[in-house]
């Protein structure tokens, strides 16, 4: 896709701008994924998010070598990995060995404690460091609903509780006057509001797309050329380019359906991938289209953008960002909220069969997935378990996991 | 019976032998919520966290769900609810705190709401949050409030400061015999044993049964702390009866029940003082946990560790302590649920080593 490429140059000379800032000694932020981007965004204090480093380091093949490192260190071979690739480089120390030639110390970090490992990681980076850590709370909901993406956009208020938004608003309260101490500036929050409208502006475009794909007659795009189109601008989300990058790519995909094009003319069978990425073999997500005629039609990334991120304001767009973050990545993986939206998913695609990315050392990502391999196969979609890390391929075997898949679709 | 039967017979019988005979059994899962607060609620609280010491079978719709990298506690606790270890229970409140209880408490809603396993207990999330600011312990407050409503409409019972106060006395009585135990010059395994046996008798029956125990002296050499993720049962600690090392346990079973419960009497301070225990894997900033982990320490001639095979929290510190330390750590690694012969042999060499 032509999009797709020039979202990745955009990428590119962002980062490239971004690497150049940060290594001219402009305070930066190290910050998780589920934390509120929004607000380094807004305040333009330059940001690396946690696991997007991770699988940078991922795919330039330096896992194996850190994930060595790690034990040798004494941390144990079950810690989690997605979240801690980034930590374990910075610990060993030889920039010249990590991309960019490393990072410097960043001048803020942030983690939500949304899983046990991540107030602790981020701990040992301000030990190393020396930056302040502010952890943002990730309290539970007593009552979950299932179908949350029917109120999460509107009735967060409900839907997530006031205690708990309270809470939120209180931590990013306490955020934003350390960046507004890093940025030299007040933050305007009537400004702030203007910014989240043109995030949810950007969310429905891709929501649109969402449903064009869903709808389409054949995938018209395979996921790997999907994620860069909804990531990169997600990264950037709100901004004149991202907005403008959204359209773009909603405009190609219409194009390509309208003119019947698809990413395998023999698609016969519609896959769903369920997880983060496999970071460091993103060619996997192809391996089946010429003999099963089997597609990914499905991952997280493109639809979470819609029922994940749009809320609206009410008025108060602190309160709205915190309905944004406050369940993040629980969603994804928590009963009911993950069996329940996956199987509306599987259904809205037409999916045939999933295969669902289960890393073991990965505690929080990995929670829920067998209640979603219950809900799916009741719904009737077939269910592949692929047990692997995202970012560590030491116990990947490639040939093994494809004749595992092709042995499931060869039953389709 | 004597006291000492008394106290074994209750630590191994668990939440299934507790006798259903007075106020409503309200199971706690984790040890946020202070338990005077169930029984100002009208209830009985009984420990639903650990284990029968052999394990029961596994029922085929929790097996279905529960991924192998489970918490050991919460999938041992899916089990029982499933196969209706609590069904004479009115309440079961899992403490959010608790690093297997999140994880119980959601796959617990999720059966039940999909009809797999047959009506029970009311399942209450107690919200609690470990740290210091104002807008946590707001937080916490609210959530107490709601979880308490939930306990006082299960219960049928009206909201009684006085029952609660009186619920309080009964409490402090029994961490004073629990200070007392700590001096009483018992092994570790004995003290281990008759604190936590406190988790499934009445607060005023367990300080009795404490109260009557003759201290026995036991000499040790030197001194080892205890780090790394929770154990329900003496085996480790026994390990170093055995070598006549005394303990200092800063793991979850370890010395902090029933005193991490302590605090004023209006439910703010004592919400407070329990957010506030600085020893807590959860609390915000995190520095305050290696901080009061370094005090804990402190004095002790040897560190030993070990952690589950699922952990996640715990492991981030040990390069640390490592490097920091002074005193030599035995690091044994993964801990299986139920220790054997074998690897309880293993850890034994590896403590008597660093001794030498």
């Amino acid at each position: 896709m032509s999009c797709a490429k020039a979202a990745t140059a955009h990428q590119r000379d962002w980062l490239k701008g971004l690497r150049g800032r940060i290594t001219a000694g402009e305070p930066f932020a190290f910050v998780n994924a589920d934390t509120p981007h929004e607000l380094f965004h807004f305040m333009d204090v330059p940001m690396v998010t946690n696991q997007w480093w991770s699988a940078v380091i991922s795919a330039k093949q330096q896992a194996p070598y850190y994930f060595d490192f790690m034990e040798q260190e004494g941390f144990h071979a079950h810690l989690p990995k997605y979240s801690s690739l980034g930590l374990i480089a910075q610990i060993e120390g030889d920039a010249a060995r990590q991309p960019w030639g490393g990072l410097p110390a960043p001048a803020l970090l942030c983690a939500r404690a949304s899983s046990d490992e991540h107030p602790r990681i981020f701990q040992r980076w301000a030990e190393e460091t020396g930056a302040p850590l502010h952890v943002i709370s990730a309290p539970a909901v007593p009552d979950p609903a299932p179908e949350w993406w029917a109120h999460a956009r509107k009735d967060w208020e409900a839907l997530y509780g006031t205690a708990r938004l309270d809470l939120v608003v209180a931590e990013m309260r306490d955020l934003i006057t350390a960046l507004e101490a890093l940025a030299g500036r007040a933050f305007d929050e009537a400004a702030f509001a203007a910014y989240m409208a043109a995030i949810d502006r950007q969310e429905r475009i891709l929501e649109e797309v969402s449903g064009m794909i869903a709808a389409a007659p054949q995938v018209p795009m395979g996921i790997g050329e999907q994620m860069p189109n909804v990531m990169i601008p997600q990264w950037h989300r709100g901004s004149d380019w991202a907005i403008a990058h959204a359209e773009r790519f909603r405009d190609e995909v219409a194009d390509r359906i309208a003119s019947g094009e698809s990413v395998c003319e023999n698609e016969r069978i519609r896959m769903m991938w369920i997880g983060a990425g496999l970071w460091f073999d993103t060619d996997f997500y192809r391996a089946f289209e010429a003999s099963h005629g089997a597609v990914f039609a499905w991952s997280m990334y493109l639809p979470f953008a819609a029922d994940g991120y749009i809320r609206a304001c009410h008025g108060d767009p602190l309160r709205a960002l915190a309905a944004r973050v406050s369940a993040m990545n629980e969603q994804l993986h928590q009963p009911p909220w993950v069996n329940a939206w996956l199987v509306r998913e599987a259904r809205r695609a037409r999916i045939d069969v999933a295969l669902m990315l289960i890393p073991e050392h990965d505690r929080f990502s990995g929670y829920g997935s067998l209640f979603a391999k219950q809900a799916l196969e009741e719904a009737g979609v077939t269910v592949i378990e692929i047990w692997s890390d995202m970012v560590d391929p030491r116990a990947w075997d490639r040939a093994s996991v494809e004749a595992q898949v092709k042995k499931a679709l060869d039953e389709i | 019976m004597g006291a000492r039967q008394e106290l074994t017979k209750a630590f191994e019988g668990r939440a299934e032998a507790v006798e259903a005979n007075g106020p409503p059994l309200v199971g706690l899962f984790g040890d946020g919520c202070p338990e005077a607060l169930v029984a100002g609620a009208g209830g009985r609280a009984v420990d639903v966290k650990a284990a029968p010491l052999q394990d029961v079978p596994e029922v085929s719709a929790v097996a279905r769900v529960v991924e192998p990298f489970m918490d050991g506690f919460a999938r041992r606790f899916l089990h029982r609810f499933a196969a209706g270890a609590f069904s004479r229970f009115a309440a079961i409140l899992f403490c959010r705190d608790d690093v297997a209880a999140l994880a119980a408490y959601q796959y617990a809603l999720e059966l039940r709401r999909q009809g797999r396993v047959a009506p029970g207990p009311r399942l209450i999330l107690w919200n609690l949050l470990h740290g210091t600011s104002d807008a946590l312990h707001a937080f916490n407050l609210s959530e107490a409030e709601r979880a308490l409503a939930e306990l006082h409409e299960v219960l049928g019972a009206v909201p009684d400061a006085a029952r609660t106060e009186g619920a309080l006395v009964r409490e402090a009585r029994r961490q004073a015999a629990c200070a007392a135990l700590e001096e009483s010059g018992l092994s570790a395994r004995e003290r281990y044993v008759f604190r936590n046996a406190g988790r499934w008798l009445a607060p005023e029956h367990h300080a009795a049964l404490l109260e009557n125990l003759v201290p026995k002296g036991i000499a040790t050499r030197r001194r080892a702390a205890l780090v790394g993720a929770a154990t329900d049962t003496p085996a480790l600690v026994g390990l170093c009866d055995d070598v006549r090392l005394g303990l200092t346990d800063l793991t979850p079973y370890g010395q902090g029940w029933p005193a991490c419960h302590a605090g004023p009497g209006n439910l703010p301070g004592l919400l407070r003082s329990v957010s506030e225990a600085p020893l807590h894997i959860r609390t915000n900033p995190p520095a305050r946990f290696g901080a009061a982990l370094d005090a804990g320490i402190s004095g002790c001639d040897l560190v030993i560790s070990a952690v589950d095979g699922n952990d996640d929290s715990f492991g981030w510190e040990l390069p640390r302590l490592r490097r920091s330390l002074s005193v030599p750590l035995v690091d044994l690694g993964f801990r299986p649920f139920r220790p054997d012969e074998g690897w309880l042999s293993d850890a034994r060499a590896q403590i008597e080593e660093a001794l030498t």
